[in-house]
């Protein structure tokens, strides 16, 4: 087949695609850009004179779990490495969500949906729905580089720095675009492609993340959230990793394209296995079970990974020295105590957001399963409606408390192994874990709440998740009310290991909320249309 | 006679373990409306998406409008339309937005779009969400009938249709073939197979089991015979291709062609006292085949309702 052919029709599915996400796109472009640009602002508002910058970020370098998470701040004296530090790679990491979702969306979850057939039945080559998803994405990839760049000068920043950071941006969008090309080439299910994604993405994530903590070079430069703060924006910056992202982009995009032409429409390279010809499946609970069972047992093991990765790296967060800065930094973040409890108390409080999101996207399910009609035959057999509201809801809270355990055993085993205190560690940090629950619950509960009252409201659970983790990381700088920053539950949530748990005032409220949320959810459910 | 629109020699589509398409033939001449027809998972979609090029075979030969289906999709394409029996859309897109998109895509002009969404009473202006199986169905049947395709693949078009828009969809597929379309319908109404269909290829396990005209088909088939005769009939002169039950002084069952001779004589001989013979209808003919691969050696129940469902062929 020539490669004219295979590309034809490229021109109008990317009309299509724009046609389709010109309002997501939109939001998203402005959202990030005026998330970063705002934020910059705030750090430079915040810290007017040059010193107390650069004592923050001094005390951000010495602690491991700060550099662990965001990565290190290359040029202490620079305003804007410090303005940028929890943006680069962990907002990053959040903005390449947006690309993962393009590129699925205008591949695999098209041949899924059966749209494919219709739109390979015209004039268009077997290869124009990939090039067209991949011109987009990369297209935006771009644009996003340029606008945050472009706004970040506007805040005042260097022209350089603002464009490196903005390169950088632009590289792990490429990145993530080409991953997720690849990828959809392998599975016919959009879902398995979503999570194949998200567990390379994370598992390129956590490389830079021990790289960075323990110092390690070649465990940085293995993932592109490394090339991506190697780009030193604002710290002298270093535009060769561009290379990098380039070349990654162009292996990625040539790789799915040879795989897309070695497969059949709608099919996956790795083939299906069959399963079971008899059905064991007794009612709605054991029908939920069976239908997250192979996405729960993966984000277990996946916790419970980062958890012994983590785990083992804390002990080298004492190997930092504790000037004054650092214990201001660490009574912030992790409440006082020892350095390698700070550590794993910040690790944990980040965990609650991943077990949160867990939790939502059970609720989510149930909307998609409601609008794609097959709740539909579950209340027609016979389940009424508070019971699956109830399986829905309970499995979600249970679950997301559940993956917290993981994380705790992971971090307890391997932090207890580096101690030679295994049962006791193993306690205590699996207690610190679950501990958090309180606030997961609070963001499931919410979401359950939404899809009570109103099916397609379940996203919002997505919203108030984004939301608090947003507010939670810039609040403060942003000088926004306290009421909105104590809006998110996550600042509520003891410090543990640090800390002991304690019911508070703030927890009480927050549990009796969460009563509130669920069971008015469920009245809401038993009286609003299904479907 | 010119080349066959659709030329389909031995083709073989394995997936995994399972053969899909075993050896199938399929040709279509130019200008006819072909019935494809055969029990589910026969193969019928699998050839469809074989001929749009969606899906490589792993042997035999396929030519679409003389170009091969794979290498020259497109080109392909730009010729023909296509209505799959599960439409699904873009949610946020408006049956119409769709229209108009899937005719630019293929390169066509919109012909009698606004004619044929008046026809089908379907209303363009909602979002593809909203839309019913139905008239999910009504959306690609426009643009595929739109725009003057010479080659219609038609995928069970109607599921989902109520009945007077498959009469609408029968009126604008018989305006078509007026104009020289030629059409592939694949299809499990059988009078919407009877109405629009000059020939017809029954498959069965990815074989091609029956071609012709259904006229030919029914002469393949065998006759129903019921006689009652004043003594006890001798069926040993009646030759292999009958499939006769004899008790007493009644002869029920089965014969084809040649052996109805035999039949007769030995019925002759018996003294007839009432004799029934009956062609099959079309949708006993079919039921046949599915269920046994060929209208030979197949025990047919000879039902007390026979000749109810159906009258006599047209043809």
């Amino acid at each position: 087949m020539t490669a004219a052919h295979g590309l034809a029709g490229t021109a109008g599915l990317l009309r299509l695609a724009m046609r389709r996400d010109r309002v997501m796109v939109a939001g998203w472009l402005a959202a990030l850009v005026l998330t970063t640009a705002s934020s910059a602002k705030a750090t430079i508002d915040l810290y007017g004179d040059a010193a107390a910058g650069v004592a923050a970020a001094h005390a951000v370098n010495t602690n491991a779990a700060l550099v662990a998470m965001y990565g290190p701040i290359f040029d202490e004296r620079s305003m804007g490495s410090l303005a940028i530090f929890k943006l680069v790679l962990l907002f990053g990491a959040l903005m390449t969500i947006l690309f993962v979702v393009l590129v699925r969306r205008h591949t695999r979850l098209e041949e899924e949906s059966g749209r494919a057939d219709l739109v390979s039945a015209t004039a268009t080559g077997p290869q124009a729905p990939l090039a067209a998803a991949i011109v987009q994405a990369g297209g935006l990839a771009l644009l996003l580089g340029v606008l945050v760049a472009l706004g970040n000068i506007a805040t005042g920043l260097p022209t350089a720095g603002s464009f490196a950071f903005g390169m950088a941006w632009a590289g792990l969008a490429l990145f993530a675009t080409a991953l997720t090309a690849v990828i959809a080439q392998l599975f016919s299910s959009a879902r398995t492609v979503a999570g194949m994604v998200a567990t390379v993405m994370a598992t390129l994530y956590v490389a830079r993340a021990a790289g960075d903590a323990t110092d390690t070079a070649w465990l940085v430069w293995l993932s592109p959230f490394g090339w991506a703060s190697r780009m030193r924006a604002y710290a002298g910056e270093q535009w060769w990793p561009m290379a990098l992202f380039a070349l990654a982009f162009a292996v990625g995009v040539a790789l799915s394209f040879w795989l897309r032409s070695r497969r059949d429409l709608g099919d996956g390279l790795i083939a299906a296995r069959p399963g079971s010809p008899t059905g064991t499946l007794t009612g709605y609970g054991s029908l939920v079970l069976r239908l997250h069972r192979p996405g729960l047992v993966g984000w277990c093991l996946g916790l419970f990974a980062l958890g012994a990765v983590l785990g083992s790296i804390a002990p080298s967060a004492a190997q930092f020295a504790g000037s004054t800065e650092v214990q201001d930094m660490l009574k912030r973040m992790g409440g006082s105590g020892l350095l390698k409890d700070a550590f794993l108390a910040i690790e944990t409080s980040f965990m609650a957001v991943a077990a949160a999101a867990y939790g939502v996207s059970v609720v989510n399910r149930a909307h998609t399963e409601e609008v794609s009609g097959r709740l539909e035959n579950v209340l027609a057999g016979g389940v009424s409606r508070i019971r699956l509201y109830a399986w829905v809801v309970g499995f979600a809270l249970v679950s997301s408390t559940a993956l917290l355990a993981c994380f705790g055993l992971g971090t307890g085993l391997a932090f207890g192994r580096a101690e030679s205190d295994v049962a006791d560690q193993t306690g205590r940090l699996l207690a610190a874990a679950v501990g958090q629950s309180p606030a997961t619950w609070a963001i499931v509960a919410l979401s359950a709440l939404a899809f009570g009252v109103r099916s397609s409201w379940a996203p919002v659970g997505w919203v108030f998740l984004v939301g608090s983790v947003v507010v939670g990381q810039i609040g403060e700088l942003l000088d926004l009310p306290s009421w909105v920053i104590k809006a998110s539950p996550f600042a509520h949530m003891p410090k543990m290991p640090v800390e002991q748990f304690e019911v508070t005032g703030a927890i009480s409220v927050i549990v009796g909320l969460c009563v509130v949320a669920v069971v008015g959810g469920a009245l809401a459910f038993r009286r609003r249309d299904v479907g | 006679m010119s080349t066959p629109v659709i030329n389909v020699r031995g083709l073989v589509k394995t997936f995994g373990r399972t053969r899909a398409l075993d050896g199938l033939d399929l040709t279509v001449e130019k200008g006819e409306v072909h019935g494809f027809l055969g029990p589910n998972g026969a193969g019928k979609s699998t050839t469809i998406r074989a001929l749009l090029g969606q899906i490589g075979v792993n042997a035999g030969t396929a030519s679409v409008l003389d170009l091969d289906p794979w290498s020259d999709a497109v080109a392909i394409h730009r010729r023909m339309a296509y209505v799959p029996g599960d439409v699904s859309l873009w949610p946020n897109l408006t049956g119409g937005e769709v229209i108009d998109m899937l005719l630019r895509m293929r390169g066509a002009s919109a012909g009698d779009r606004d004619a044929l969404v008046e026809r089908f009473d379907l209303d363009p202006s909602k979002k593809g969400r909203t839309y019913s199986k139905g008239n999910r169905q009504k959306v690609a049947l426009v643009a595929a009938l739109a725009g003057s395709p010479e080659l219609l693949l038609l995928d069970e078009p109607t599921s989902g249709l109520d009945p007077l828009m498959e009469d609408t969809f029968r009126e604008c597929v018989r305006e078509r073939v007026a104009d020289g379309c030629t059409v592939l319908l694949s299809s499990h109404i059988l009078s919407e197979v009877e109405h629009l269909c000059d020939r017809v290829t029954i498959i069965k396990s990815g074989k091609t089991v029956e071609t012709g005209s259904l006229a030919q088909l029914r002469h393949l088939s065998r006759i129903r015979v019921h006689a009652v005769t004043s003594s006890p009939v001798d069926l040993s002169g009646v030759p292999g291709g009958a499939d006769l039950a004899a008790t007493d002084t009644t002869v029920e069952g089965t014969v084809d062609g040649e052996a109805l001779t035999a039949l007769a004589t030995a019925l002759g001989r018996a003294g007839l006292v009432s004799l029934e013979t009956r062609q099959p209808s079309l949708e006993e003919l079919f039921r046949d085949v599915y269920a046994h691969g060929s209208f030979e050696g197949s025990p047919v129940e000879v039902a007390g309702a026979a000749g109810r469902h159906r009258s006599e062929p047209t043809s």
